[in-house]
């Protein structure tokens, strides 16, 4: 009999339909995946089984309980893993597990057995504040929370969503292990390529399903290569139509040279004397497990940080004293969306052009033509607050080119957005890329990785690899970044004996 | 310049679209200058007293009468023995307990010794106590006085009294709320010019918005100076309407001119919203902020002068009001407002109060970090 | 699941941010010293300048009591003319201007009216001196011989500040777990609300406890407050109105969902009617009758009233009956409705 049971669920957040007519059934002991882009409503149903929730119309029964009006049986069956790595920052490592197994009113050893495996990779780090941790650590110290208790069923909303190509794989490895002990595991995701990893999946849009079954299945059905194109196929959009590789001449000189450049907090050596160079008008991949030191690299690129010790220059400028100049011939957008919600598009560019001290008319005229491009012309005095975070993230981008930098630094720019917007997202950094801008991007994605001129990978805040992806690839007799990437970092980063 | 003018408008449009921060610069000082005049109330009157009276006389009798007819105080009851009058005290109805003894009047209009009135002052709130008791005294003097005279009828006068007047200058109906007026101006700075700015300063480093201006090569006096000036012209505008307010209500103006009030104002703005800044520069999140300055404004508040007089204190205390801003706001204000004196009278003060806004707006900007 | 390891989280993190909690320690002790050894309302220094056209015996000796006396300072001679500015520089609080012959009259700043009329009246007997006759009168202060002005204060203190610490806190304390999302986590857990919520309310609960501790010390050993009633009264009232205002915070929190609005909401609702109607610092017989109506449903009204009485008065429980029936009846009404509006879903 199916552990999970929708039928006909509607539910609306005032004007806007979150779900409409969901019926699904997830199977005793199956790993059920739930993909769809970002507001497709894959949070809201997830929510309503973990009976957060109350449907508007429609029932739904975990493991034969009603989620109305059994909520409590359900609460004590379930595992339950937001999609924010939901855990008490201030509290430790050690003290959230121990606080969760309290809730559940579990002994803690009894849930050690199931979580061993994950809880011995991050047992080091144990009197470390979760506030402190990576955001690989976060997810398994969440993951390990949810299953203290052992549950049944195990939900889990966007687990893996700004974490590093290696952890998700460790956490998917993970998952199957646990399935195969009979848990019922139903997973949302932005990735296409975990997809695969699950048994039945079900495509949701715009709060309804679009299809359920095998990955392999639709991916027949739809005659599509990748069960990536099927969702994009499905959802309308086109494939990637440009040839990147041609367009772009990285010129002989260099944009960003770094020597021995190190930073230290406390004891702890964030980033380890990396050297590397960045030519004029590339696309560098900078690429590394959570908490190998790429962020923290960043920001003393940026002059948002100094050095303890090495040297540099960025766009000419000497990174340690003249970091003012510096800011001025770059473009930054953050991993974190830092755009005024409560300005408008508009009012946005003006402030951001401002800043770097063009005049208003440059802004407009600029402005004009960038909003333009994107085909957000018409929409410029919208709030930043009501555009979905896809438009956000290219917005942002274009923001940072307003004031014409030479090399734009973009951290993490997709994470946690569809690959329809992915795809438009990379088109944007090829057409800036054509013009002469020296793109500096780092991501979770191994296919965007491949999309770059030349990456680096950095392990535990050494570059560990640095060269073109090909190139890269043959050198670790690998067929993709993706497992190039898992050589490199599981080698240097989870060292075991 | 320019840069400073673009982040201007930025806060300003934020200021502006937010649903709640526009109403409550209008709202604010609107309710605090019609409300917390009638509340802010330190002034004694109808202070309540019981009267044992054992003596039953004509002057027993003055004095009660008196008492109803004085405006501050007002009798309550007359009690037969002290026991009972001291339950009414304990029932929170009188404050002041006043026994005549037998045989008070005798000893008055026989001209011997006076018998001793027994007065006793409910003083938990020490201000109403002593002043309650002062004005039964006043009261007591006068009867005996007049009685004196008429025994005075009989005997020659022997020395002349000295005729004393006395002329009450600034505020002549001794209007409490006079008193208050600059008081509560003071207060609405201090809360909106404090909390506002480490509250905004604060909320970019929350979303994340401030690492985008620090990746821009915005200066730091620039960033700084574009969280101030908001602040400083809010300041104004609620200063405004509170002055506004205080005409049109009270009948009450700046008699020190308008160019002191405001120029005294615009200093103290800077102080305390250079302050919020160095605050918010130290902490991470809102709540953090929050109980900081509240700590601050609350010493600022007791400390000032601003409900209790600074000579009041001891030595050692008022020693340490030269080390805090708003007690010299506090003396321009009140002397601006209620005694006309202009900038030149208190240069002095002004002087001191510049070197604040110098030495905090510094302070501001230096603490305000784009690199870590 | 007993509620032990769930309060030790919550204690955990009142523990961790170490900032806020010295200033909720420090706010208590800072003003109760400031109240009780700076700050006094009484009038003990007076700055007098006299005016005189000639100086004869009578000024000489009127000015040599003056001085002699310990709360005047006599600042010198001015002008008769130039009295109005002398005071309007701030220069002095009273100018008396002896005229030929018997006249004498004292000009005293007036800003301040509670001042001025304490001043002139305290002139014009120091300057009458021994020709006005001793008045008959033998004044006592009762509860507060000393006059100390934190007598009145300190229950005032206590009404904000239990405020400040249960419901402020507490309400923020749980918007914050929506605000991080852990909320989510706990509601789909087989935790019961009730356990969240006492929970949270324990380590404010014992902070105000600490911060209760704090006071009564420093009034009974350092301001020398008489307490006469005992201590047990002024617990029970004050545990009374802590839970009062845990469950004020409670109540804000099922209805914010930013921290943000939580403080503003827990700042317009509680601080500024406390400050303004509960006589902590203002007195509630001043008030304008409709205020007045208004003070009645204001808690820290009956609290601090309570406590007057209890702590400086010395009064015995049976004359602040009526506080405690009011003060337990919005205590447990505020309780259930927070309790109800405490929602086990998102």
């Amino acid at each position: 009999m199916p552990t999970i049971i929708t039928n006909k669920i509607c539910k609306s957040y005032g004007d806007v339909q979150a779900l409409t007519d969901v019926t699904l059934q997830v199977n005793e002991g199956e790993l059920f995946g739930l993909i769809g882009p970002d507001g497709a409503g894959k949070s809201t149903l997830l929510r309503i089984l973990c009976t957060l929730l109350v449907p508007d119309s429609g029932t739904a029964e975990v493991e034969g309980y009603d989620v109305v009006k059994d909520y409590r049986a359900i609460r004590s069956h379930v595992g339950y893993m937001p999609g924010h790595f939901a855990l008490y920052q201030d509290l430790t490592v050690e003290e959230n597990i121990n606080f969760f197994a309290s809730i559940f009113g579990v002994p803690r050893k009894e849930g050690y057995e199931l979580i061993k495996p994950i809880y011995e990779q991050i047992e080091p780090f144990k009197n470390r504040q979760a506030g402190k941790l990576s955001g690989g650590m976060k997810q398994k110290l969440a993951l390990c929370c949810a299953l203290i208790h052992r549950p049944k069923v195990l939900i889990l909303d966007e687990p893996t969503t700004g974490v590093d190509a290696v952890s998700r794989q460790e956490f998917w490895d993970l998952l199957t292990g646990l399935k195969k002990q009979g848990i019922t595991i139903m997973v949302s995701t932005p990735y296409m390529d975990e997809a695969m990893r699950c048994e039945r999946i079900a495509l949701i849009n715009a709060g309804k399903i679009m299809e359920v079954d095998t990955p392999h299945a639709l991916i027949e059905r739809y005659h599509q290569p990748s069960i990536e194109d099927v969702f994009i196929y499905l959802m309308g959009g086109s494939d990637m139509h440009f040839d990147f590789s041609q367009h772009i001449h990285p010129e002989d000189k260099k944009a960003i040279n770094v020597k021995d450049l190190t930073k230290k907090f406390g004891n702890f050596t964030a980033v380890d004397h990396i050297t590397f160079s960045v030519e004029k008008g590339e696309i560098f991949g900078f690429l590394g497990a959570n908490g190998a030191g790429k962020t923290t690299a960043i920001r003393m690129l940026c002059g948002l940080s100094y050095p303890t010790s090495g040297s540099g220059t960025v766009a000419g400028y000497d990174i340690t004293c003249q970091a003012e100049e510096i800011k001025r011939h770059i473009g930054y957008m953050s991993q974190r969306f830092s755009l005024y919600d409560d300005l408008t598009v508009w009012e946005n560019m003006q402030f951001f052009g401002g800043l770097y001290g063009m005049t208003r008319e440059q802004i407009t005229e600029r402005g004009t033509q960038l909003l333009k491009d994107l085909n957000f012309y018409d929409r410029r005095t919208d709030l930043v607050t009501d555009i979905p975070l896809g438009w956000k993230q290219k917005l942002a981008f274009t923001v940072a080119l307003l004031h014409k930098p030479e090399i734009v630094f973009l951290d993490e720019p997709t994470g946690g957005v569809d690959p329809i917007v992915r795809r438009q997202f990379w088109e944007l950094i090829y057409e800036t890329a054509t013009k002469g801008v020296t793109i500096f991007v780092t991501t979770h994605y191994m296919d965007e990785a491949e999309y770059c001129n030349r990456i680096s990978i950095m392990v535990a805040g050494k570059i560990k690899a640095l060269n073109t992806p090909e190139n890269l690839k043959k050198e670790f007799h690998a067929e993709s970044m993706d497992e190039v990437f898992r050589i490199l970092a599981r080698g240097g980063g989870a060292e075991k004996p | 310049m320019r840069v400073l003018l673009v982040v201007l408008r930025k806060e300003f449009q934020q200021f502006f679209r937010n649903s709640f921060l526009p109403r409550l610069c209008v709202m604010f000082p609107l309710v605090i200058m019609l409300v917390m005049p009638l509340v802010a109330n330190l002034e004694v009157k109808h202070v309540g007293v019981v009267i044992v009276d054992r003596d039953h006389s004509p002057i027993s009798r003055r004095i009660a009468s008196d008492v109803s007819a004085s405006e501050y105080l007002s009798l309550y009851a007359e009690a037969s023995t002290y026991t009972e009058a001291i339950s009414i005290v304990e029932h929170g109805d009188a404050d002041v307990i006043l026994e005549i003894p037998c045989g008070f009047y005798d000893s008055l209009s026989q001209g011997l010794e006076p018998l001793t009135l027994n007065l006793s002052a409910n003083s938990v709130n020490a201000t109403k106590g002593t002043m309650g008791a002062q004005y039964l005294q006043r009261v007591v003097a006068t009867v005996i006085a007049e009685e004196d005279a008429k025994a005075m009828v009989q005997m020659p006068i022997a020395e002349p009294q000295i005729q004393i007047s006395t002329l009450n200058l600034f505020n002549p109906t001794l209007n409490y709320k006079h008193f208050m007026i600059p008081a509560l101006m003071i207060m609405l700075i201090v809360m909106l010019c404090g909390f506002l700015p480490a509250l905004n300063i604060v909320g970019e480093k929350e979303t994340g918005t401030i690492e985008q201006i620090n990746v821009s090569p915005i200066s730091q006096l620039t960033f700084t100076l574009g969280k101030i000036i908001p602040y400083w012209i809010i300041g104004l505008v609620v200063l405004t309407i509170a002055v506004i307010v205080a005409w049109l209500v009270y009948g009450l103006t700046p008699k020190g001119g308008l160019l002191t009030l405001y120029s005294a104002t615009a200093l103290f703005i800077i102080v305390m919203s250079s302050m919020a800044v160095i605050f918010a520069n130290f902490s991470s999140n809102m709540q953090q902020v929050m109980f900081v300055m509240f700590f601050f404004v609350m010493v600022f508040i007791l400390m000032s002068g601003l409900l209790t007089p600074v000579s009041s204190m001891p030595q050692w205390a008022q020693i340490i009001t030269y080390g805090i801003p708003p007690r010299y706001f506090v003396d321009i204000m009140r002397a601006t407002y209620l005694r006309g004196a202009s900038i030149s009278d208190q240069y002095m003060w002004f002087i001191i109060l510049g070197g604040f806004a110098i030495v905090f707006a510094t302070a501001a900007i230096l603490t305000y970090r784009k690199q870590s | 699941m007993t509620l032990g390891p769930f309060i030790y989280k919550e204690t955990l993190h009142v523990l961790r941010d170490r900032r806020m909690l010295f200033v909720v320690l420090a706010i208590p002790v800072v003003q109760m010293l400031l109240f009780g050894f700076a700050i006094s309302t009484e009038i003990n220094n007076i700055d007098v300048a006299v005016a005189y056209q000639e100086y004869d015996a009578d000024i000489r000796q009127a000015i040599e009591r003056l001085n002699a006396n310990p709360y005047t300072t006599v600042m010198g001679q001015v002008d008769q003319t130039n009295a109005y500015h002398t005071l309007q520089a701030g220069k002095a609080d009273a100018v008396v201007v002896f005229r030929n012959g018997e006249d004498l009259q004292i000009i005293a700043d007036a800003s301040n009216p509670n001042i001025a009329q304490s001043s002139t009246a305290y002139l014009q007997a120091i300057i009458s001196g021994d020709k006005a006759q001793e008045l008959p009168v033998d004044l006592h202060y009762l509860y507060n011989p000393l006059l100390k002005s934190s007598y009145n204060f300190a229950p005032g203190i206590m009404g904000m500040l239990f405020l400040l610490v249960c419901a402020l806190m507490t309400a923020v304390a749980i918007v914050r777990e929506k605000e991080t999302g852990t909320m989510e986590l706990l509601l789909a857990s087989p935790v019961k609300s009730w356990q969240i919520v006492i929970s949270k309310m324990v380590p404010f609960f014992v902070l105000s406890c600490v911060d209760l501790a704090l006071i009564l010390i420093i009034g009974k050993y350092l301001l020398e407050v008489p307490m006469t009633a005992g201590m047990w009264p002024i617990i029970l009232f004050s545990l009374l109105y802590i839970v009062l205002s845990l469950a004020f915070g409670l109540l804000v929190s099922t209805f914010s969902n930013s921290q943000i609005m939580a403080m503003l909401i827990c700042g317009m609702v509680m601080i500024m009617p406390v400050v303004m109607l509960s006589g902590m610092i203002f007195p509630v017989d001043n008030l304008p009758v409709v205020l007045a109506q208004i003070s009645y449903i204001v808690p820290a009204r009956w609290y601090i009233d309570a406590m007057r009485k209890l702590m400086v008065e010395g009064l015995e429980l049976s004359l602040v009956l009526d506080d405690l029936i009011v003060l337990s009846v919005m205590a447990i009404a505020l309780m259930a409705v927070a309790m109800h509006n405490f929602k086990n879903r998102l």
